[in-house]
Parts: structure tokens; sequence; C-alpha cells
């Protein structure tokens, strides 16, 4: 279990983090959504002892991350792929890793036939994709088979196969019982993998809750219907708390109203409909209504 | 008869977890995995060598060439002259042995590497120490090895023969002397990394300290009133080494064993310890 008490961190005039609590419970998979610069990875470097707070505190187990006796087998990180000298080859590596805590050779070969680098545990990290630092990234952060993971981007640069192991091994490690925190700013990646989300923007928590939760609180589920008569049908349904919204010639989106109430309504009246879909939201528009202003680096629209 | 009898097992107390732990031999252990995986520590290793061998070898020559009439050499001042030989390579290796030590460092902040040494081993002052301590034994015993090598290659071709090992004051002393000289350049070389954390700034503020300043102190006139330039610059590091070893430095006045050695190893904990305050108050 990950808690964090009002965690803050300020670089300079920078607030990068501002009064974050949060807590991490085991047996599920917490997401930490966000967009770039959104405080994601400071707050992971600060759980770590990477970062040291402004103010606030975290804890891993009820202890702080630096006075753990044997940090790689309590908690398994992964903050980026490039956390690895460019000279030395990913078993050299995972070597001198595990060398720190006493872990035998064998769970080295272990990790790295886990995580499928054989073919390339000789070579210098200097080489390596993105996917294959990730990889060895991972098989760091396995070493000590952790009951804590933390995860910055692990899927960032995997290729398909790579996201989808990810992905298996997480859902595997909470139903464990472990305790796993991972970020993305890939929502339709957490909406696979979170059972609970942490959205965070500018530095603050925005939304601390099951993604199901979040999806109902943050999206209206509206029902697209295509007819001749769309207009005609759209006065009928015209009451309080139904809006409707002209999406092209004959095809509109009504919320508010469910899409057997239109059926009945369109079968009463003798209008014909050619479509009748209920839409729900997703994780996205979730997302986006809850970051709408908290995007430190925004675009334009094209 | 026979009974299977299951393994004995230690009855451990639930819930003690894994077996592993954190401990400084184990990162002592762990430092030497990775500064004997890289390729730059092997050459580096392989020029301090090549240069060490190669100089005492050139200059045993033009002993041997120099001619003229030799004056009678007591056995210790025979013995000086071939430590100086020996240990005169040292002028080049120590940019090496300070270039080891750094570049230990910094090379695993401008990698990333240091986020991974640093959450394996969270309360970081021990994984500072053990890389001190690995690059220092490291560089010992590559200097008494190599030093011991060009002795014996260069010993038969000196004049006034080779080392008398009989005589320890004035042969194996000075030769260990040097070689803990180079050790603890290289340990600044460490502290400076950490300190400063950016590879040719730490290489250019140890290069600066060892090699640069004493030569700078040459451009000083021997007047009065720079005399406290000269006697300050015997503090340098590599002129109190020379002192030790040599007998007179670069630069500077020579210093008696006892201050030469508190002047090396002064310089070597303010390095160190600047690298741990930086480290433990900095982000990594």
């Amino acid at each position: 279990m990950i808690v964090a008490e009002n965690l803050s961190k300020t670089f300079g005039a920078k607030q990068a983090v501002q009064d974050v609590s949060f807590t991490v419970q085991p047996g599920r998979v917490t997401g930490f959504l966000g967009p770039n610069g959104a405080g994601k990875s400071t707050t992971m470097r600060m759980i770590v002892g990477l970062d040291r707070p402004t103010r606030g505190n975290v804890t891993v187990n009820g202890r702080s991350y630096t006075g753990l006796h044997s940090p790689l087998t309590e908690v398994g990180v992964l903050l980026d792929a490039k956390a690895v000298h460019t000279g030395r080859s990913a078993q050299n590596h995972l070597r001198a890793m595990a060398a720190t805590h006493g872990i035998a050779r064998s769970r080295v070969q272990e990790v790295i036939d886990i995580t499928g680098l054989s073919s390339v545990a000789g070579k210098r990290a200097g080489g390596f994709s993105l996917g294959m630092g990730q990889r060895l990234g991972i098989a760091a952060a396995l070493l000590g088979d952790p009951h804590t993971l933390i995860l910055d981007e692990p899927v960032n640069g995997l290729d398909p196969e790579g996201v989808l192991w990810v992905r298996r091994f997480v859902r595997q490690a909470a139903s464990d019982g472990k305790t796993v925190l991972l970020s993305s700013h890939l929502m339709s990646e957490m909406a696979l993998t979170a059972d609970h989300i942490i959205v965070l923007g500018r530095g603050r928590v925005l939304a601390d809750a099951p993604v199901d939760d979040l999806v109902r609180a943050w999206t209206r589920a509206t029902v697209r219907v295509r007819s001749p008569r769309a207009i005609e049908l759209a006065d009928h349904l015209a009451r309080d708390g139904v809006a409707v919204t002209h999406v092209a010639d004959g095809v509109v989106d009504v919320e508010g109203a469910p899409a057997a109430e239109i059926g009945d309504l369109a079968a009463a009246r003798g209008i014909a409909l050619h479509e009748l879909t209920p839409t729900s939201g997703t994780l996205e528009d979730a997302y986006l209504s809850l970051t709408g202003d908290d995007v430190e680096y925004k675009t334009k629209d094209i | 008869m026979t009974t299977a009898l299951a393994p004995a097992r230690p009855s451990a107390p639930a819930h003690t977890g894994s077996p592993y732990r954190l401990s400084f031999p184990r990162l002592v252990r762990s430092e030497w995995i990775k500064f004997t995986s890289l390729r730059s520590t092997w050459w580096s290793i392989a020029l301090v060598a090549l240069l060490s061998i190669g100089l005492s070898l050139l200059m045993a020559v033009s002993f041997a060439n120099f001619g003229g009439d030799l004056p009678a050499l007591s056995a210790e001042e025979a013995n000086r002259q071939a430590v100086q030989v020996v240990v005169f390579s040292t002028v080049l290796t120590q940019l090496l042995a300070v270039i080891l030590g750094t570049i230990t460092v910094t090379g695993e902040y401008s990698t990333g590497m240091i986020r991974s040494t640093l959450t394996a081993a969270p309360g970081r002052i021990a994984a500072l120490f053990a890389k001190a301590l690995v690059v220092a034994v490291t560089m010992f015993v590559t200097s008494v090895i190599v030093f011991g090598i060009a002795a014996a290659v260069s010993g038969p071709l000196l004049p006034t023969g080779a080392l008398d090992f009989t005589l320890l004051d004035s042969s194996l002393m000075p030769l260990l002397a040097a070689a803990l000289y180079l050790s603890l350049v290289a340990v600044m070389g460490v502290g400076l990394g950490f300190i400063i954390r950016n590879g040719p700034g730490a290489l250019a503020a140890g290069i600066g300290l060892v090699f640069v300043a004493p030569i700078i102190v040459m451009f000083f006139p021997q007047l009065e009133s720079f005399q406290w330039i000269h006697d300050a610059a015997s503090y340098l590091p590599s002129n109190a080494g020379q002192s030790l070893f040599l007998g007179t430095p670069m630069t500077g006045v020579p210093l008696d064993t006892l201050p030469a050695l508190v002047t090396l190893a002064a310089w070597t904990l303010a390095a160190v310890a600047g690298g741990i305050a930086v480290l433990k108050t900095r982000d990594a």
C-alpha cells in the first residue's frame, strides 16, 4: 500500500505537485492518468525517494522508501527506460542491480527470460530500442519479486505483443494481491488495464475513483437517432432535461432520454427509425472533461 | 525400513518475506560488477600500465645513454634514482586516475543509471562509499602491480643498478606511497563527480586541481611578494604527493612525510564530504 499525504514539490517557481494525497490499495491496478507535465513522474520519484517532497510525505507499506532494508524486494520501480548505463550489457546491468541485495544469478536469468530479453542480454543497453529499454527496465523492477510495483509509462514504445504482456502481467500481479501503480497518458490503455484511477492535472488530484464511477460521473450517455423525420421527432421529445443536438441531416443525438422512450415515441407517432444507438461515455471523454482547463501544453484546434 | 523424510526446513516465522537484503558488502560487489563491466575501465587501466611501463623504460634508456662519468652513488641514492624512473609516469597517470574516478560517477548521471543505483540503495551514502572503495582499491592494486613490472623491466637498464628492496625505506615505501597517491586522486575524482555531476565539468575541475594548478604556480616569479603562493602550492594534491614519493614536488617546497600524507587525506576527505553533502541534499 502506498499512502501519500499532502505531497507538494516545487522546482524553483514552478509548482510541479501541489498538496496531493492518495492511497494506492493492494489487489488492484491503480492508474495515474494525466497530461504531460501533470506531475505523475515527479510524484512517483517522490515515492521512491529520488526527489525530496517540498512538503508532505509518502510511505510504502507504512514506511518511508528511503528507510527500507531491502527496497528491491519490497518495491519494483520502472521510472524511465533509460535508467541504465549505455555502455553496459543488459545482463551485467541486471547482475549489478541484483548484487546490491544478494539476489541470485538464477533470478537474473529468470527475469531476462520473463521479459523476453534473452537474445539481446549480452548486448550493450545503449543500442537498445525504446521497447527493449522498457523490457530491461521492467526486468530490473521484477528482480526482487516485489509486492509493490511502480511503473511510469510501462507500455511507452512497446510493440503490441509487449503492450499485451504488460497488461496481463499487471492484472496478474494485482490479482495476486500486489499493489500496482502505473502511469500513462494513454486513456485507452488505462481503460483496459486499471481498476482505479487517479487523475492528475497541473500537479493536483482532479479525481480519485474506480474507472466505472469516473466514466459515469464525467460523461453523459447519449442516443444517436437517425430518421428521415428526425427534426419532427426531436420536437416531440422536447421537455425539461432532454437536449437534442443536430449532428447531420436526419441525424440527432439525444441526451436525457433513454433509447426505449425514444423508440416508443417514434412508434406511437408513426415515425420510421433508421438507427437508434445508445452510446455511453468513454474514459477518454471523462478525462478530457476533467482535465479540460488543466492541460499545461495546450494545442490549438486545427 | 526407509522413511521418506521431508527436507528439514528452518522454521521461518511467517512474513519474514524475502531472504534478500541490502548490505554494504553487497553494494561493493555491485559496484565492482559495474566497474568491471565497462570498457572505459579497462581502457584506463591499460593506458596506466602502458604509460607507466613505457615511460620508465624511456627514462632508463636515457639514463643508460647519459655517458660521461657518473658520480659514485650510495645505495639510497641509487634507489632514489630507480624509484624516480618508476614513478615519474604519475605526472601523466594521475590524470587517468582522476578521470577514472570522475567518470565512474558522471557516467551514471549522464546515462540515468544513477536513478537505478539510488532506488536500489536509497540511503545513498553507502553507494558513494562502495564506489569510492572499489575505485580506490582497484587503483592501488593496479598501481602496485604496474610499478612492480616497471621496476623489473627498467632496473637492468639502469647504470646505477636496479632497486635494492632490502632497503625498504628507499624502495618499497615510495612505490607504495605513489600507488596510494593515485588511489586517493581517483577517490577525489569520485567526490568531484558527485559534487558536479556533469562529466566535462567534473573532469575540468579534477584535471585543473591535480595537473593545471601546479603548472600555473610556475608562472609566478620567485619574488618575495609571491612567496605565499609558492608556499601554498606545496599543499596542492600533486605537489604533496610528489613530496611523498619523489622527495621534491614540481612546484612549492617539499613537505615531510606526515604533513604530505595529511594534506592528501584532507583533499580526499574534502572531496568526499562535498560529494556526500550534494548527494544527500539534491534530488537525483
